[in-house]
């Protein structure tokens, strides 16, 4: 797994800030290994 | 492993059923007296799954909205949405030993190359200021440099020297000439432009972009995709209709990956992670996080992680 993916999340919600001068609403994550437990559906998620 | 493991469904399909179960002992003829005496037999049929193929959506330029199929689409004479703009640009010659195809600043294959990508880029949207300077860098044979670290230090004091005569004005990128594919030297120069004198660079390999003069044209689109987009301009875009959900609310998409070590890497190569996110409405920039990391070691997921992390971007 990625270890520092907190630090690099947060960087990537920075760069988003400073481009579109606000947080998302929501966040897709493209990624591999999900097992059934951590179903994709999951990671969505609101900042508000 | 991957050419073994990757075929088309069809094929997979046959393998189990027809070649597979027999090998498994799994078929009416072949099921084993154990599994017959609980009564247990199993279907050589596969699970069907109803599924439907979703239309593509139209890719839009800023002329030309081309059909797209199985995921493709030809791009040969569209415009971008945003041309990116050259400023200025190098061409750099890597004559690396007896097979280096250009030695000659003045080689008509090198002049008309050049005269060919730049009709390509403006063509296709972009702006390019001025024909390109060339510069050449003769490489130490891979004898006297088996890492060829002291010929990717050839290409690093080539480009210095070049960049001090401009009291070190960068070009808007360097396109990069290979005679041929060589296992230190693309990526040795990528590192160097990327991560030590932070120029965009740009690579073609000879032996494919002279070979057929009927692919060139094809071979300049897709370079000049990959320009336009490290020079921050927009190749195309989803139709407004097929972005519209993801434009109804601030979305950004994030996609993230792990590379191992292989079988052959040196022990104690670290894993990379990287995190790419996007930025804005557009989808079109991706720019990344990188790490390096110990191997094989599972720390935490990004579902522990998710609402800690918007929590400290917001308070930040």
């Amino acid at each position: 797994m990625i270890q520092e993916l907190k630090e690099m999340i947060i960087e990537r919600l920075s760069m988003y800030r400073k481009q579109s001068k606000c947080l998302p609403d929501r966040v897709f994550v493209y990624r591999d290994g999900v097992s059934e437990v951590r179903h994709p559906a999951k990671f969505m998620s609101r900042t508000d | 492993m991957i050419r073994y493991a990757c075929n088309p469904p069809g094929v997979n399909a046959d393998s189990i059923v027809n070649r597979g179960l027999p090998i498994l002992g799994l078929t009416s003829q072949s099921l084993s007296t154990t599994v017959n005496g609980f009564n247990i037999s199993i279907s050589t049929d596969m699970a069907v799954i109803p599924a439907r193929e979703l239309p593509p959506p139209r890719i839009s330029y800023r002329i030309g909205a081309p059909n797209v199929s199985n995921g493709s689409w030809n791009i040969l004479d569209v415009k971008f949405h945003r041309g990116g703009t050259v400023a200025s640009w190098w061409v750099l010659v890597v004559r690396d030993g007896p097979g280096s195809i250009i030695n000659d600043p003045n080689d008509p294959q090198l002049v008309n190359l050049c005269k060919g990508f730049t009709a390509k880029c403006e063509r296709s949207g972009m702006k390019v200021s001025a024909p390109p300077r060339i510069l050449a860098a003769p490489l130490l044979p891979p004898s006297q440099d088996p890492t060829r670290s002291g010929s990717i230090d050839r290409i690093r004091q080539t480009i210095k020297k070049n960049l001090d005569d401009d009291k070190g004005k960068k070009p808007s990128f360097i396109l990069v000439l290979l005679s041929h594919v060589d296992n230190f030297i693309y990526p040795g120069i990528k590192r160097l432009g990327d991560v030590e004198l932070r120029i965009q660079t740009v690579h073609m390999l000879l032996t494919k972009v002279l070979k057929d003069p009927k692919k060139q044209d094809q071979y300049f689109s897709n370079v000049a995709l990959k320009l336009n987009t490290k020079l921050g301009g927009i190749n195309h875009m989803l139709e407004a209709e097929a972005m519209k959900w993801l434009t109804s609310k601030k979305t950004m998409i994030v996609g993230m990956d792990v590379t191992h070590p292989g079988p052959t890497s040196v022990p104690g190569t670290p894993s990379i992670a990287a995190v790419v996110a996007s930025v804005d409405d557009t989808f079109v920039q991706f720019p990344a996080s990188v790490r390096v990391q110990k191997t094989k070691t599972e720390v935490r997921d990004i579902i522990d992680l998710q609402i800690e992390s918007y929590q400290n971007v917001y308070y930040r």
